[in-house]
């Protein structure tokens, strides 16, 4: 009997003792005591790892509707399915505009669509997104892009300026697969003069539960920012978990490597230059869906376990971004909220465009020529947008479909800051200005407040919340009184109605038809024609030909995709 | 020749006439769809004269370190060296380097036991903002929107909008592009686009006008009654009716004496913001919001903060003499705030870290009680005694306001959402005679 007696007593004791100790150091540290052990093992929204098997692709037969490609079989079978028809293909002017802003940011000027239209009508839209594909505007674009995501700063402390940028620029240039960059950037070491990747980390100073936050939300497409603090009540992302993700980033240390004494103006200012160092034994990373890699628990193991090909999230997450752009909506919305949970619009088509993009090694530019050459991005902008949502049918779901999440048309759109300013410089001859009217990419990121962009909605480079999407009275004001466009549609020696002219002395009329196309990437109607002829009189006024570049940028047409 | 020709043939002619002229041919179409600015806000209603008309929120942004303005804690462990002055009002002490904003206490009261469970920047101010917490589907709109709405447009000049936003900008919510905020981003050029670029004159700017009423006509009959393009008119019908001289005067901060200016601080992007706010509370807007970042003081807190105490105080306090000399004081509520506080612990950057548990804000004006402490602080760390959520200091400008915090409106999609989302928050008694 007094045996067992000292022996539970030794029990509590000890007992009572580990719960003051633990409570003791977690008070410490000012962290909330987790008792995610007592929660179910296994997380209701991990996703199944991305297969090797590609999905089956359906066959289609759908009246006129050819597929043009393996994606337009998937969509087309479920627009079937659903007994919905899907829209007429746009005209090749419509398309010329639209592949032209969603792959190289600005709208085509009409020596381009004069070399387009005298394409094989057969081959004409493959050839141009070729052609897209290949301009030095393709990596200016798309670093803007992800530059939101990589929440790109220009000044960074301790790297120079505006490394990042060059960075993602130069890997977009060369087309340098995805994967590979991107590791780049998560294991990037050394000083930060040689090595313009470490401006990553350096942005962040290499706080781990930042950038762990800012990686899993781009790359992974997971909100991880709640369980930082505490078990989110609703989301099965646990404190553990962001623990464990945070500390593949410890352990790697910015440190003050030297100072570079920068001239600006008449002024000399000492600008510190830091170098990432590693000290791998203090990492101690564990990833979230439980995957080991063989490199240790480091920067270089998430580097490997993120890029894995059967990672659920990293391919898939990069495709419905890049869906999402170019189609207005992504497989899975909102696209950094991939769960099983939120399960995902076109499954099969999102793993199949998955392992396309691993297959062809992470090809960014292979996507995008998938996705621009298929029937449904070609399809007509939606006339009317149908108020009423209908139910599937046959299939028993009851559940309401919004219009448009079959992709059964293309949705009218917004330009972004970026398309509209940089087609403004693009339609007046100013795009490779390196004056104040410069374009977007030979901006300091983010852009001062009172930047053209910043009216018209630009990232924070701070959070990862989507832009603004819609108009506002600034906009209309800026637009029509604003000093860039009054500046932009001055009549300057290199403005395209001068070198037309100069070039083939054009009629009045032909001058008009190639402003339209210019601009608005259509000719003028009848009416139109008139309009801006009788406008124009018979003169060579300067200031005739600004109203009828004013008139064309604040149309709606002008700021919409069609 | 005048350099704006244009500005006194637009005075000349009547509201209508302008319009008309500058809508076009095309046997009387409407310009872009819409004649009448009252069609742009909602009605404006009755309001009872003793109910105040406008509000100015001054918004701190990146988590105001309470413990070194409004609770200090002089000589205790996480004070810091700052020490406590006395104010107009009896028994408030707050910070040394706020001395004019003491003198003006008397006219205000101070809410010392705010509290969220936010830590983080974005979901905080997005919730004292809206009441709300972020969503990632959907934006809320802003107590802004909600009080645009209520009251509606300026009963002195419908033209200018009824919420602005200086230095802060936000979407307009489920409420609609209708009643999104007016975005300033700096006071001083505030009316810059609000004037006809230089070389342009009122026929030429008409004339413009006209050619894009022409040139927009195929794409309108492509898309007729896209919700997309809802807001397109509306915004450019706006915009034209902001032009006219008389309302684009009240965004022009020359318009005011230099020594008004430099009493605001002259050098001082808040200051003028402040200016413009009382400019545009004589002309009625109804509700404006002026931020002044850099608050997030996680390095050298103590520095920073006392620096920018000196901004704050010069322009609050002529914020407050103005708007009482002017008579605006018991129309106007006046808060000042932030997403929360800060730690009671210094870092070791000298600095102090996000802390919602308790922080501080300052209310008073549109016929609200003055000189009350509403709650306590443990010494800056815990709310102490009756804690006050966003819901409570929402339901009680609304009920300054005269609006009705218990009402709901409906997103696009259907979904009811009330203007105060907590729903066992009331106004706060003591506030109230």
């Amino acid at each position: 009997m007094p045996k067992r007696c000292n022996g539970y007593r030794t029990i509590k004791v000890t007992l009572m003792a580990f719960i003051v100790v633990t409570m003791a150091r977690a008070n410490a540290q000012d962290r909330v005591l987790d008792f995610s052990y007592s929660r179910p093992l296994g997380n209701p929204q991990m996703l199944q790892p991305l297969s090797h098997e590609r999905p089956t692709v359906p066959q289609i037969r759908f009246g006129n509707f050819q597929p043009f490609n393996e994606i337009d079989n998937f969509i087309l079978a479920r627009i079937k399915e659903e007994k919905v028809k899907p829209a007429k293909l746009c005209d090749d002017w419509d398309f010329a505009r639209r592949a032209s802003l969603d792959l190289v940011g600005i709208i085509p000027t009409a020596t381009d669509l004069e070399r387009y239209f005298k394409w094989n009508e057969k081959e004409r839209r493959s050839k141009w997104v070729d052609f897209l594909l290949r301009q030095p505007q393709y990596a200016d674009h798309w670093t803007i892009f992800w530059g939101d995501l990589l929440r790109e700063r220009d000044r960074v402390r301790g790297a120079p300026n505006g490394a990042l940028k060059r960075f993602i620029h130069r890997s977009l240039l060369e087309n340098r697969p995805y994967d590979q960059w991107v590791q780049e950037l998560i294991t990037a070491q050394g000083p930060a003069d040689e090595n313009d990747a470490t401006a990553y980390i350096l942005r962040d100073r290499g706080d781990p539960d930042v950038l762990t936050v800012s990686v899993t939300q781009s790359l992974l497409g997971i909100q991880l920012k709640c369980a930082q603090c505490h078990d989110h009540p609703t989301d099965w992302w646990t404190q553990n978990q962001f623990q464990g993700m945070s500390g593949f980033w410890r352990g790697s240390r910015p440190r003050p490597y030297r100072t570079e004494e920068v001239r600006v103006g008449d002024r000399v200012i000492p600008m510190p230059i830091f170098r990432l160092e590693d000290r791998e034994r203090r990492a101690d990373g564990i990833f979230i869906t439980g995957a080991v890699s063989e490199l240790g628990r480091g920067r270089k193991a998430l580097a490997d376990l993120i890029t894995r090909r059967d990672d659920p999230f990293f391919a898939r997450v990069a495709v419905n971004r890049l869906w999402n752009k170019l189609m207005g909506a992504g497989f899975v919305m909102p696209v950094d909220n991939f769960s099983a949970l939120n399960p995902p619009s076109h499954p099969e088509l999102l793993d199949w465009l998955a392992l396309e993009f691993v297959d062809h090694n992470y090809d960014l530019r292979h996507i995008l020529r998938l996705i621009a050459t298929s029937r449904t991005y070609q399809q007509m902008s939606a006339r009317r947008v149908p108020k009423l949502v209908r139910k599937a049918s046959d299939t028993g779901d009851d559940s309401a479909r919004a219009p448009g999440a079959l992709f059964e048309f293309m949705p009218l759109r917004r330009m972004n800051a970026e398309q509209i300013q940089d087609s403004i410089l693009a339609a007046t001859g100013r795009y490779r200005s390196q004056n104040w009217l410069r374009a977007s990419i030979l901006k300091p990121y983010p852009p001062p407040p009172r930047d053209f962009l910043t009216v018209f909605g630009v990232s924070d480079r701070e959070t990862l919340l989507p832009r603004p999407t819609t108009g506002s009275v600034q906009q209309s004001l800026t637009l029509m009184n604003g000093d860039f466009v009054s500046a932009a549609i001055r009549i300057h020696p290199d403005h395209p109605l001068v070198y037309w002219d100069r070039q083939s002395s054009l009629t009045s009329a032909q001058l008009v038809d190639a402003l339209f196309a210019q601009f608005l990437t259509r000719l003028p109607t009848i009416k139109e024609r008139q309009w801006a002829l009788s406008y124009v009189g018979l003169g060579q006024n300067e200031w005739a030909w600004e109203d009828l570049q004013w008139a064309l940028i604040n149309t709606r047409e002008f700021q919409y995709i069609r | 020749m005048s350099p704006c020709q244009g500005c006194d043939s637009y005075q000349r002619m009547t509201r209508r006439q302008w319009l008309c002229s500058a809508i076009g041919a095309a046997g009387g179409a409407t310009f872009l769809g819409l004649l009448d600015p009252r069609i742009l806000y909602a009605a404006p209603r009755k309001k009872k004269p003793d109910r105040a008309q406008s509000v100015i929120l001054l918004w701190m942004g990146g988590g105001m370190s309470h413990l070194d303005t409004l609770d200090p804690q002089p000589g205790s462990e996480f004070g810091g060296p700052f020490e406590g002055i006395k104010t107009t009002a009896d028994g408030i002490v707050i910070s040394q380097h706020l001395p004019r904003i003491a003198k003006q206490f008397k006219h205000l009261s101070l809410i010392r036991s705010m509290t969220s469970n936010e830590f983080d920047h974005d979901r905080a101010t997005y919730l004292m903002h809206t009441g709300y917490q972020v969503l990632p589907s959907m934006k809320h709109s802003t107590l802004g929107s909600i009080t645009a709405k209520y009251l509606g447009p300026s009963p002195r000049d419908a033209n200018l909008p009824p919420y602005v936003s200086i230095g802060i900008d936000w979407a307009a919510g489920y409420l609609g592009p209708k009643f999104a905020p007016y975005y300033v981003g700096a006071a001083e050029r505030a009316n810059e686009n609000l004037v006809v670029p230089q070389g342009v004159g009122e026929r030429r700017f008409n004339d413009r006008l006209k050619l894009l009423s022409e040139f927009d006509r195929s794409f309108r009959a492509k898309y007729p009654r896209h919700p997309v393009l809802e807001g397109f008119a509306e915004h450019y019908n706006a915009a034209l009716l902001m032009m006219r001289p008389r309302t684009a005067k009240v965004f022009d901060l020359d318009d005011e004496p230099d020594v008004v200016r430099a009493a605001y601080g002259e050098t001082s992007g808040f200051g003028q913001g402040c200016l413009l706010a009382r400019r545009l509370v004589q002309s009625g807007v109804r509700f404006i919001e002026v931020a002044l970042p850099g608050w997030d003081t996680h390095q050298d807190n103590f520095e920073t903060v006392k620096a920018k105490s000196g901004e704050l105080d010069m322009a609050v306090s002529t914020l407050i003499e103005d708007l009482r000399a002017k008579d605006l004081w018991d129309q106007t509520v006046v808060i000042l705030t932030s997403e929360f506080g800060r730690t009671p612990n210094i870092n070791d950057n000298q600095g102090r870290d996000h802390w919602p548990r308790v922080w501080s804000t300052v209310i008073g004006g549109g016929g609200l009680v003055a000189g009350q402490v509403i709650g306590a602080s443990d010494q800056g760390r815990e709310v102490a005694d009756r804690p006050i959520r966003v819901g409570e200091l929402h339901a009680t400008i609304c009920q300054a306001l005269d609006i009705d915090w218990t009402r709901s409106n409906k997103s696009p999609e259907g979904r009811p959402f009330r203007v105060v989302n907590d729903h066992s928050a009331a106004p706060i008694a003591e506030l109230f005679a």
